[in-house]
């Protein structure tokens, strides 16, 4: 599904992705770790397409990864960073369109946003607006309106910033349930906890020379 | 005091020192290469002699001129003066709500909060600044003034000499000159004084908005906003200026409403508030300097960086109100009214911008289809509608932001970039549009003069409305400064880069000045104002291509 070869990225001669391979099968759920500045969010952002490799190849599902095309937008879903909050919306309302806008009926896209928040523990917290959330909240804001949209792949850098012990246990919930209804799941930790509870397959990523 | 071992320390600093220190600090922190103090000494100086001299000198000659300054001073405009006034001093209190006098550098304000110096100490020299430049200016414009006065009279007084036919031009200098005699000091001087008394009240006012509850501030800009609009309306009330008690034409400055005893209310006010100052100071909230002064370090950076937008969206209303209204559904089936009614739902939810936005919207249509049938230079009242109306729609555009945020993010939305940007401009035109067509159509209908305008003038109007939205549009897809405009053009008067800079940083507001301008040329002007619209599309599609 996730094929990439001897994909290094470089800018100006400073290296910021040393030449990686991995390849991702349906349903699998792999974790990228390694020190800081390994290259973690570059590999993501590669598969999201958001970067371009300097030297080998990525694709996604034989292709490309290209993020303005339609099918590539409807088969992978990511978070790198916080995702753009509608100021002016309230949280379910903001998952309820995102449901909208991929063909969902109105009160369909409505109860499957519910369902996410409620998933993430954020069910107390649907009228609120983004400006106020506490800064774990406004990680599990971001977190479910990722996952409320469909998605084959999902993308996640680093999902347990911000998170306690309580909340990270939800996300990892919600995960496991995604992989176990056939999606990937790839993200970029430094949690021992996330990869162990979600058996990841880890793939070691090293500093660039 | 308790020192670090747990043993205690001796208490030899005077707040006196600790303030000392403090500045010294940060005064070394931000020092300056002097080659950066030269570079910027060169720059202002420059500034001055380039821009500001022409127009300080512009408004010179306006203000002196004979018939401009019968105009400035006669009886009539007393009460409009004095509603500017009442306006000057409601947006003060406004401004202290969002950024008072009593702000620093984030570093400052948080060891100036935190330290053992009394806040009526640590804050002062912030008032005693802001009054200084305040009064200063206040007095300026007195003085100003009281010379286009004294102009005036001079000028009409030899008119009539020398010709009996202006002797109705002298007549009304006259009339108007209540004390001044031509070159009289002594009413320049006191007319300075009031106007530095309306000065000091505006720099204590800013203070009140920073330092007392919000639903304090907002009792107070309500009473100067209604004092302002009856100073507005005093013709209309039978409210007369009495040139014997006012004792001088600039009393009408003082005057919130058109009262004889204006001039010794604001010093009275004035006295006052200087009276209760240690009062504010104290009550000052520590995290309410805080936050003001990040915020403003905030909009200091953006601003170097010339990201004007995100300056201005620092300070842009959160919404509270009107959560529990759905905004996505109820009746609305297809996504296109989906999104309108979304955009229309969420403009609603900062109730106060909206409507002031509305207003000046309503006032824009007004001005663009009347600018044709009043006397000053109808070009000028366009364009100043063009940037209002420019303005007024951001409040109504939100949603397209928010399309333009999602845009150069990962992918959330299932509608491609393009068709979520297309469905979020559905709103804000429809409703500028609207707004503007009203605001048009009013104008024609209960303003005599304008009662006889074409339909086409209508129509040029909402071309404006229209292109405010093209030209949001325009500005939210702005890319970060491009690397080439800091390439130095070196010429005989300095460096002309910035000026590109400067261009590049207000093209928007430029742009929306000369679309309000171009739409004001002539009453069924359609061409030209479309013209400026396609450019600004042009723009827009440019930056959306190269996102």
């Amino acid at each position: 599904m996730i094929d990439v070869t001897r994909a290094e990225v470089s800018i100006d001669g400073v290296g910021l992705l040393a030449p990686t391979s991995m390849s991702v099968g349906r349903g699998e759920i792999v974790a990228l770790r390694g020190p800081n500045g390994a290259g973690k969010t570059t590999a993501l952002r590669l598969i999201v397409g958001q970067t371009t490799p300097s030297a080998g190849t990525v694709t996604v599902s034989g292709r490309a990864p290209r993020p303005r095309d339609h099918d590539f937008r409807a088969q992978v879903a990511g978070m790198i960073g916080l995702p753009p909050f509608a100021r002016d919306l309230t949280l379910l309302e903001q998952a309820t369109l995102i449901g909208i806008t991929w063909g969902l009926p109105t009160d369909a896209a409505r109860s499957a946003a519910g369902e996410v928040l409620d998933e993430l523990g954020m069910s107390r917290l649907v009228d609120r607006f983004p400006h106020e959330l506490s800064s774990g909240q406004t990680q599990l804001a971001g977190l479910a309106l990722t996952l409320v949209r469909p998605a084959d792949i999902v993308v996640l850098d680093e999902p347990e910033q911000r998170l306690d012990d309580e909340r990270l246990g939800r996300v990892i919930s919600v995960l496991r349930r995604r992989a176990d209804a056939g999606g990937t799941v790839v993200f970029a930790t430094h949690s021992d906890r996330l990869v162990t509870d979600l058996g990841a397959r880890t793939i070691l990523l090293q500093e660039a020379a | 005091m308790i020192g670090g071992g747990g043993e205690a320390l001796p208490v030899t600093r005077t707040p006196a020192t600790i303030l000392r220190d403090l500045r010294r600090t940060v005064r070394e922190a931000r020092r300056r290469p002097t080659a950066d103090t030269s570079y910027a000494v060169y720059l202002s100086m420059l500034i001055v002699l380039v821009a500001v001299v022409p127009v300080v000198r512009a408004g010179w000659l306006f203000v002196t001129d004979p018939v401009n300054a019968v105009a400035l001073t006669s009886a009539a405009t007393m009460p409009v003066i004095a509603g500017v006034v009442g306006l000057v001093w409601a947006a003060a209190v406004i401004a202290g709500r969002l950024r008072g006098p009593v702000v620093f550098t984030p570093f400052l304000a948080h060891a100036l909060t935190t330290s053992p110096v009394p806040q009526r100490r640590a804050f002062a020299r912030q008032v005693w600044m802001s009054v200084a430049a305040l009064s200063a200016a206040g007095a300026l414009c007195g003085a100003v003034l009281a010379a286009a006065e004294a102009a005036a009279v001079t000028s009409a007084t030899a008119a009539a000499a020398a010709s009996p036919s202006t002797a109705a031009l002298a007549t009304t200098a006259a009339s108007s000159a209540f004390m001044i005699a031509p070159g009289a000091a002594l009413g320049v001087a006191l007319s300075a004084s009031v106007g530095a008394a309306c000065g000091i009240v505006a720099a204590l006012l800013w203070l009140v908005g920073q330092a007392v509850p919000s639903r304090w501030s907002a009792l107070a800009i309500g009473v100067l906003a209604a004092l302002s609009t009856v100073a507005f309306s005093a013709q209309a009330w039978g409210l007369t200026f009495d040139p014997a008690l006012a004792g001088s034409t600039l009393a009408a400055l003082a005057a919130v409403g058109a009262h004889p005893l204006a001039a010794p209310g604001a010093l009275l006010a004035a006295l006052t508030l200087l009276a209760v100052v240690p009062l504010l100071l104290s009550r000052l909230e520590p995290r309410v300097v805080l936050g003001q002064s990040l915020r403003w370090e905030a909009v200091r950076l953006h601003t170097s960086t010339l990201e004007l937008s995100a300056s201005v969206a620092t300070y842009q209303t959160v919404p509270r109100a009107g959560r529990r209204r759905f905004a996505i559904g109820g009746r609305a089936r297809s996504l296109p009214a989906i999104i309108v009614r979304r955009d229309a739902v969420a403009a609603l939810r900062t109730p106060g911008r909206l409507a002031i936005g509305v207003l000046v919207l309503l006032a824009c249509g007004a001005l663009i289809t009347g600018a044709a049938v009043v006397a000053p230079p109808a070009w000028m009242l366009g364009a100043i509608a063009g940037v209002a109306a420019y303005a007024a729609a951001g409040p109504l555009s939100d949603g397209l932001r928010h399309a333009v945020e999602a845009a150069s993010a990962l992918p959330l939305y299932g509608t491609s970039d393009s068709a979520l940007l297309l469905l979020h401009t559905l709103f804000p035109a429809l409703a500028v549009g609207l707004v503007v067509a009203t605001g048009a159509v009013l104008v024609t209908a209960f303003w005599p003069p304008a009662a006889a305008l074409p339909l086409a003038s209508i129509g040029s109007a909402v071309i404006v409305a229209i292109g405010s939205v093209v030209l949001r549009l325009m500005n939210a897809l702005k890319p970060p400064l491009p690397l080439a405009l800091l390439t130095p053009i070196p010429t005989p008067a300095g460096d002309m880069a910035a000026l590109n800079r400067v261009i590049w940083a207000l093209d928007g507001v430029l742009l929306a000045g000369l679309l309000g301008a171009a739409a004001s040329l002539s009453a069924t002007a359609i061409l030209a104002p479309l013209a400026v619209v396609a450019v600004a599309g042009l723009i827009a599609r440019r930056r959306w291509v190269v996102r």
